[in-house]
C-alpha cells in the first residue's frame, strides 16, 4: 500500500522567509501582525496586516532568497521581466517552493511528477488601469501597446504555479485549486490521494496568497470581514473579545511522495499524510453553519480515512479566524468530532494573519511544528476564554508536547471545510 | 476510471435546451457574431460568441456575475435532469467539483472607484465606492459555495482554476467516484472569454480570429482565420456506472501539460495525442483542437490520425459554439452524448475549403460510424485535455 509522506517543506510568512523563520516565531510565541508597510495604507480603514516583511520584490532579490536552485536565477528574472513579481504571491510560490524542493534533497523529477497548488483570488492591482483611465472610462484599445510590464491588467489564476513548474521542471499535470480559504489544504489533500493512488511519484504541493495590496485590503475592508482595530492584536481566535480577522499573505509549499520511494533515496520524513475529509455546509454563503455539524463531519471523515480514533489525536491547528461567527462554530465541531476531549487546539492566524488561499498550507506547516520541536503553536492575543468556545484553547505561548497525530481545519467561503490529519513520522503507524 | 453521465443542464452561444442545440449543431450554425456584449471595434477580434439569454439571477444575483448565474441555475437543472432535488438524501453523499478559469474583475465596476480616486496618492477615496459585495463577487468559489447552498450539497468537492479546469472537475469527479467518497457527482464548468482583458490576452497571443464575419473560416478549413471567444455554463452529474436511473452516456478523461508548448502558449499537437492516447480505443469521431489556424491544425491531424481509426471522422463544436475556455471538456461531454445518442455527426460550421489531410472532415451532418467519440480541447500554458464519450 503507498503512503503519502512529506519529505519537504518551505514557507513565506509575516515571520519572514523560510521554514525556520516561521518555527522560530511559533516556538517563541511572538506574533508578526502590524502596520502595512508595502504600500500606504494610512487612509484604508484597514491598515495592519500580517505582511510578509518585505518592501519590495526584485528579481536579484528573488534569485538569492530561493538559493541554490538550478535555474533559479533566470525564473527570477523571466518573473520580473514579465511583471509577474508586481504579484507578491507569485515570489511567495517561488520562495516556498524552492525551499521545499531543497530541505526535500532536490529529488530527481520524472513524467510522474505533479504539481497541485492553491492560488488566490486572481489579482488586479488597481494602479495597473491608471494609464488607461481618462475621461471617465477605460480605454482597452490603447492596452496593446502600452509597455509592459508597466501596465498589467490580470494576473492568470495559475501564473505562480506555472512559474514553479518551469523552475523544479515538472512535466505532468499542474492542477491549480481555488476554493478560497479552503485551496491550501485541498491542494495537499489532492496530492496525497495522487500519491495513495499511484498516479504520480511526487507531487510538490500548497498554496500561495496576498491581498496586501491597495485592491485586497480595500475590498476586504468593505465586506467588513477584518477587525475594525487597527491593531497588532486585530486577530484574537477564541477570545471572548474577539471582532474579526487580520488579513495575511505568504505561502507553504511541500513535496509530498510515497514514503516507500522516499525511504529508498534516503529523504528524510517529516510527516505522514494519513488522511482528509471535505464536506460542504450546504448553510449560507456569508456565514458557517453555526452547529458546526459539516465541519465535524470533514474532521471525522478525516479520521476514518487515516483510520485513527479521536483519542489518538493530540493537537487541532484550527482554522480560528477570530471572527465571531466561526470559532465558537469551530469549537463544537472539534468537541464533536473527538467526543469531548480536551485535545489541544491553537490558531496562528493571531500571529501571521488570514492567508486566506494559503492558510490552509502554511497552517499545515506549522504542525510540523508539533512533530520536528515538540512545540504546539500557540495563539496569539487569546487572553480571555470564551464560554462560547469551550475547548483547550492554547495561549500565546506554545505548549510542550509529544504528538502521534494532529489535525488541521481550513474552512473556505460559503462552508467548504477541509480537515488534513498528519502523523507524526516517529510514532508507530 | 469511467463515470456514467445521468444528467445535463447548459447555456451555450447556441442556446440552452439541450436537444434544440444538438439541433443547431447538426444544422451547422455557428454563434460567432460581432462583439455581442461591448464594442470590441478597436480590438484586433472584433467577434464573439455568447450566450443569448440572461440569467434569472434571484437573490444570488449580489454575489455571482452573469456567467456565474448561469452555472448556478445549470447546476440545479442538472440535478433535476437526474431525478435528483434539493433535499434528497442521496445529496449527503454528493460531491460538487466545479472549473473557472479564475475569476476575471469585472472593471466597470471599479469605475466608481476610480473616479473618486486621488491621483496624488493612494486609491482609498475611489476604493470606498466599491459595493461591499465588489469582494465576494470575486472569490473564486463563490458559485461553489452557492450551489452547495442551494442544492444541499454535503459531500466532497472542489473548485478547480485554469484554462481547463473544467476537465479538471470532470476528472476530481470521476476520481472521487473511483474511490468510494461519493455516490454522485455534480460537475460545474463555467467561463467567458467575453471580456475586454480576455480578448485582449488571446489577440496578443495571436490565436483569436482577427477578420469580420464574413471571412471567417474555421478550423481545418484552408483559410482557417482563428478562434472565436466564446462562453458557457455547462453541469453534468456523475454517477459510477449502473448505479443511477437515466444513464445518458459515460465519459473518461485525461488532462496534462506540455512543457514546451508553442509561443502562442498553446499546446504542442503531439503533446495533445500523447494525453489522448490514455483514453483513445480505436475511436471513429474526434472533436478536434481546433485551433484554426492552418499549421496547427495540419498537426493536429496528423499525430490524432495515429490514434483513432483510419476511417475516422473529425469535426469540431468550437467552430459553432466559439473557444469555450475552462468549460470546453464538459461542454464537448455534454453535445457529444446527445450527439450520439441520436446517433449524428454535426459538420464543421461554416468549412467552406476543406483543407487536405488525415482523417475525414464533415462537411454535412453524417451518421455516426460507431457508439463513441474522442473530444479534444487545449489552452494555455501548454494544458490539454481528452475526454472520450460513449453511449449504449
Amino acid at each position: 500500500m503507498r503512503r503519502a509522506v512529506i519529505t519537504g517543506a518551505g514557507a513565506v510568512s509575516a515571520f519572514g522567509v523560510g521554514l525556520p523563520a516561521l518555527f522560530d516565531g511559533l516556538a517563541e510565541g511572538r506574533a508578526a501582525v502590524g502596520e502595512i508597510r508595502s504600500f500606504d495604507a494610512s487612509t484604508f480603514p484597514v491598515h495592519v496586516a500580517g505582511e510578509v516583511p518585505i518592501a519590495a520584490i526584485d528579481a536579484q532579490w528573488l534569485a538569492r532568497e530561493m538559493g541554490a536552485v538550478p535555474g533559479g536565477e533566470a525564473i527570477a528574472d523571466r518573473a520580473a521581466a514579465t511583471g509577474a513579481l508586481r504579484d507578491r504571491k507569485v515570489a511567495f510560490a517561488l520562495l516556498a517552493a524552492a525551499e521545499a524542493w531543497r530541505s526535500a534533497g532536490s529529488p530527481a523529477t520524472g513524467p510522474k511528477a505533479r504539481l497541485s497548488f492553491a492560488v488566490g483570488l486572481e489579482q488586479a492591482f488597481f494602479e495597473d488601469l491608471a494609464p488607461l483611465w481618462t475621461g471617465g472610462s477605460v480605454d482597452w484599445s490603447r492596452e496593446p501597446d502600452a509597455p509592459l510590464p508597466a501596465v498589467r491588467f490580470r494576473s492568470p489564476v495559475d501564473l505562480g504555479p506555472r512559474l514553479v513548474a518551469r523552475l523544479l521542471g515538472l512535466r505532468a499535470p499542474l492542477v491549480i485549486h481555488s476554493s478560497a480559504c479552503a485551496a491550501g489544504a485541498l491542494a495537499v489533500a489532492h496530492a496525497a490521494a495522487l500519491i495513495e493512488r499511484g498516479e504520480a511519484d511526487l507531487v510538490l504541493c500548497g498554496g500561495a496568497d496576498s491581498m496586501v495590496n491597495p485592491l485586497g485590503i480595500g475590498g476586504l475592508a468593505r465586506i467588513g470581514a477584518p477587525s475594525p482595530r487597527n491593531e497588532p492584536d486585530a486577530c484574537r481566535p477564541f477570545d471572548r473579545r474577539r471582532d474579526g480577522l487580520a488579513i495575511g499573505e505568504g505561502a507553504a509549499a511541500f513535496v509530498i511522495e510515497d514514503e516507500s520511494r522516499a525511504r529508498s533515496r534516503g529523504a528524510r520524513v517529516r510527516a505522514r499524510v494519513l488522511g482528509w475529509g471535505s464536506t460542504q455546509d450546504g448553510y449560507r454563503a456569508t456565514a458557517p453553519r453555526p452547529d458546526g455539524a459539516a465541519a465535524r463531519r470533514a474532521m471525522e471523515r478525516a479520521l476514518r480515512r487515516a483510520g485513527v480514533v479521536p483519542e489518538r489525536v493530540g493537537y487541532v491547528n484550527a482554522h480560528g479566524t477570530g471572527t465571531p461567527l466561526n470559532d465558537p462554530a469551530e469549537s463544537l465541531a472539534i468537541r464533536g468530532a473527538l467526543d469531548g476531549a480536551a485535545v489541544p487546539v491553537s490558531s496562528i492566524k493571531g500571529a501571521v494573519g488570514h492567508l486566506m488561499s494559503a492558510s490552509g498550507a502554511i497552517e499545515l506547516a506549522a504542525c510540523l511544528l508539533a512533530f520536528e520541536r515538540g512545540l504546539l503553536p500557540g495563539t496569539a492575543h487569546h487572553r480571555e476564554r470564551d464560554p462560547d468556545c469551550p475547548i483547550d484553547v492554547i495561549g500565546e505561548r506554545p505548549r510542550r508536547a509529544r504528538v502521534e497525530v494532529v489535525l488541521s481545519n481550513s474552512f473556505g467561503f460559503g462552508g467548504q471545510n477541509v480537515t488534513v490529519a498528519l502523523g507524526n513520522p516517529e510514532a508507530a503507524s | 476510471m469511467i463515470a456514467a453521465v445521468a444528467g445535463t443542464a447548459w447555456r451555450t452561444p447556441l442556446g440552452r435546451e439541450l436537444r434544440a442545440v444538438a439541433s443547431r449543431l447538426l444544422a451547422g450554425e455557428r454563434a460567432a457574431r460581432p462583439s455581442p456584449l461591448f464594442d470590441a471595434s478597436a480590438y484586433r477580434c472584433t467577434l464573439g460568441a455568447a450566450i443569448p439569454d440572461a440569467p434569472t439571477g434571484g437573490r444570488h444575483r449580489r454575489f455571482l456575475d452573469r456567467v456565474g448565474l448561469h452555472a448556478l441555475e445549470v447546476g440545479l437543472e442538472a440535478l433535476a435532469t437526474a431525478g435528483l432535488r434539493p433535499g434528497d438524501p442521496r445529496l449527503d453523499r454528493a460531491g460538487l467539483f466545479v472549473g473557472t478559469a479564475g475569476p476575471r474583475p469585472r472593471w466597470e465596476e471599479m469605475l466608481a472607484a476610480f473616479s473618486g480616486a486621488r491621483a496624488d496618492g493612494p486609491w482609498a477615496c475611489g476604493l470606498q465606492k466599491l459595493h461591499p459585495f465588489w469582494m465576494l463577487q470575486h472569490l473564486s468559489n463563490n458559485v461553489h459555495a452557492l450551489l452547495s447552498m442551494e442544492a444541499g450539497i454535503r459531500g466532497e468537492g472542489a473548485t478547480f482554476g485554469g484554462g481547463i479546469a473544467g476537465a479538471e472537475a470532470l476528472l476530481a469527479a470521476t476520481r472521487a467516484l473511483d474511490a468510494g467518497a461519493l455516490d454522485v457527482a455534480l460537475v460545474v464548468a463555467y467561463d467567458s472569454l467575453l471580456a475586454p482583458e480576455a480578448l485582449v490576452d488571446l489577440g496578443a497571443r495571436g490565436i483569436a480570429a482577427e477578420c469580420g464575419l464574413d471571412a471567417l473560416c474555421p478550423a481545418y478549413d484552408e483559410d482557417a482565420s482563428g478562434a472565436v471567444p466564446g462562453e458557457a455554463a455547462v453541469a453534468v452529474v456523475l454517477a459510477r456506472p449502473g448505479e443511477l436511473p437515466g444513464e445518458a452516456g459515460r465519459i473518461e478523461v485525461a488532462t496534462g501539460v506540455d512543457g514546451a508548448p508553442l509561443p502562442s502558449g498553446e499546446p504542442r499537437a503531439a503533446a495533445v495525442a500523447a494525453i489522448a492516447s490514455r483514453i483513445s480505443r480505436g475511436d471513429r469521431v474526434v472533436d478536434g483542437a481546433a485551433w484554426a489556424l492552418r499549421a496547427q491544425d495540419d498537426d493536429e491531424r496528423r499525430e490524432v490520425s495515429t490514434l483513432v481509426d483510419s476511417g475516422a471522422l473529425l469535426t469540431t463544436t468550437a467552430a459553432a459554439f466559439g473557444k469555450l475556455g475552462a468549460a470546453a471538456a464538459v461542454a464537448q461531454a455534454a453535445a457529444w452524448i446527445e450527439l450520439l445518442r441520436r446517433r449524428s455527426i454535426p459538420p464543421i460550421a461554416g468549412l467552406r475549403r476543406a483543407a487536405p489531410g488525415p482523417l475525414s472532415l464533415v462537411a454535412s451532418p453524417a451518421g455516426a460510424p460507431g457508439r463513441s467519440a474522442l473530444l479534444l480541447s487545449t489552452a494555455a500554458p501548454g494544458l490539454a485535455s481528452a475526454v472520450r464519450v460513449e453511449v449504449a
